[in-house]
């Protein structure tokens, strides 16, 4: 399962997708809106995606993650639009016939998600000030990037 | 030839549209497209440095080749998740 969706994320189902016989164990990562970093707090973020290539690329994190772990299934959701504090922007499970291979797996692909997927968030601050989060030294995003992403292919 | 170039996020909203138009030389390379998107959009000169470009859907090196019929996008420093 992969989609964007400007809707309410329902985690419970992004779980139940992964779900095999064959799996002995399932992770679920979800990323919802914080308050406070440091001190600056946020009342709410807002998504925004270049949609076509954001799924293609999720796709092609998934295809990476199957050619590097032993898995049954994996599933990503991530929404657009305005998130609210404690709303879950993005949901990522996992399941595989051991645990190890979901808890690698997920925390991987969330990693290179915020490396290599178009989507981005603004931040609507408690002074009234919004930004972009564009982060600076970041690294960038390459077709080479990519390719060892995938282990040299 | 001409081409079109989509912008998100920061870089949509410094130039007040999601996708903007500009006159280049044939088989111009991304890193002097960015330049010329500086010149025509100095407001977007800094995000444009720290920005990636995607050709097709794929991203592009400062070396790769534009061609009249791409699907061009800027993408500045992205935060999914």
């Amino acid at each position: 399962m992969i989609f964007i969706t400007p809707k309410a994320i329902d985690t419970s189902k992004v779980l139940e997708s992964v779900k095999s016989q064959q799996a002995g164990a399932s992770v679920l990562f979800v990323g919802t809106t914080r308050q406070f970093t440091g001190e600056k707090e946020t009342v709410q973020l807002e998504y925004e995606c270049y949609e076509s290539m954001a799924l293609e690329k999720i796709q092609q994190l998934v295809d990476s993650v199957e050619a590097k772990w032993n898995i049954e299934h994996c599933s990503v959701v991530h929404r657009i639009g305005v998130v609210g504090l404690g709303e879950s922007s993005i949901a990522v499970a996992v399941s595989s016939g051991h645990r190890l291979e979901s808890f690698e797996a997920a925390a991987w692909l969330v990693d290179e998600l915020k490396i290599q997927v178009p989507i981005w968030k603004k931040e609507f601050w408690a002074d009234g000030k919004t930004e972009w989060v564009h982060p600076s030294g970041a690294p960038k995003p390459t077709p080479q990037d990519f390719n060892s992403a995938q282990g040299g292919a | 030839m001409k081409i079109q170039i989509k912008l998100f996020a920061a870089a949509r909203e410094l130039s007040d549209t999601g996708e903007i138009g500009l006159e280049v030389a044939d088989g111009i390379l991304v890193k002097d497209m960015k330049q010329e998107i500086s010149n025509a959009y100095p407001k977007m000169s800094e995000l444009i440095l720290r920005s990636a470009v995607s050709l097709n859907r794929e991203f592009a090196t400062d070396e790769s080749v534009v061609r009249e019929n791409d699907e061009i996008a800027l993408i500045p420093p992205v935060s999914g998740g």
